[in-house]
């Protein structure tokens, strides 16, 4: 259908102008607000909007919410502490108390980059690692097996759901 | 003087996390327990390392620029460390376990 078409190169150049913006303001950062390469930085991000969008076309994107989104980096920041402090904590103990455990968690989230921001932030949160991404489950591995693991992997759950604006 | 103490600490702090990180790298017994302490201390000792240095920034953009590598790093760590354990996994390298007492 021409409608539906159009629809969809709408949402591909909104997509590539969105993506192209985050590129360069990349390229400001890493190039100090120095413009003289410009010829260059243009090239630059034109080729990774190009990338970008072959690898994550603008369709598969579900909506990403700015306040979801936000709210889920400070939790995430927060989490990531607690579990680096956990951590240098246990190697520095004399006799790491160590309880391991393979233990497969179901996935809620739909597939695709939901799966990926869950599996990711999982390894970086306190005590769990995330091992195999297999049909609707994901294999963690923890440090310790008391660990309320259905519980945390429920919040982060619906902490990346609210950034994707997606019910559960 | 009061940001030269608060990027003191932060560098301190990160330079701890990474001695916890090699400790746990080289005293837990097997690839995934090694995998969480690169992952989580390695990754906030970096993020402290970082914040720090941006705080002693000259300019704003050269801020920016420390801050941005956290999360590519992060991205790269979270990616590299699950293909790690899923390779390990698929060996059959059976995850360690504590003597029963």
């Amino acid at each position: 259908m021409p409608h539906r078409q159009q629809t969809s190169h709408a949402t591909t150049s909104r997509s590539a102008l969105r993506r192209g913006a985050i590129f360069a303001l990349l390229w400001l950062a890493a190039a100090e607000g120095n413009l003289n390469a410009w010829p260059l930085a243009l090239a630059g991000v034109a080729g990774a909007t190009a990338a970008s969008l072959w690898l994550l076309p603008a369709k598969t994107l579900l909506p990403i919410s700015a306040g979801g989104l936000l709210r889920f980096l400070v939790w995430f920041v927060r989490q990531s502490l607690a579990g680096g402090i956990q951590v240098a904590g246990l190697a520095l103990q004399r006799q790491p108390a160590l309880r391991p455990a393979l233990i497969e968690v179901p996935l809620t989230l739909p597939p695709g980059l939901p799966r990926l921001l869950f599996t990711a932030a999982l390894s970086l949160m306190p005590g769990t690692l995330g091992v195999r991404l297999q049909g609707d489950t994901l294999l963690v591995h923890v440090l310790d097996r008391r660990q309320p693991l259905a519980d945390d992997a429920a919040r982060l759950a619906n902490r990346v759901a609210a950034v994707f604006r997606e019910a559960r | 003087m009061l940001l030269d103490l608060l990027s003191a600490l932060l560098l301190l702090a990160g330079a701890a996390f990474f001695f916890a990180g090699t400790v746990g790298l080289l005293r837990f017994p097997d690839i995934y327990t090694r995998l969480h302490a690169l992952a989580k201390a390695d990754n906030l000792g970096l993020g402290c390392v970082l914040a720090g240095l941006a705080l002693q920034a000259d300019s704003l953009a050269v801020a920016l620029k420390l801050l941005a590598i956290w999360p590519l790093a992060l991205i790269a760590s979270a990616a590299v460390g699950y293909s790690i354990a899923r390779r390990a996994e698929r060996l059959g390298v059976a995850p360690w376990q504590e003597r029963q007492p």
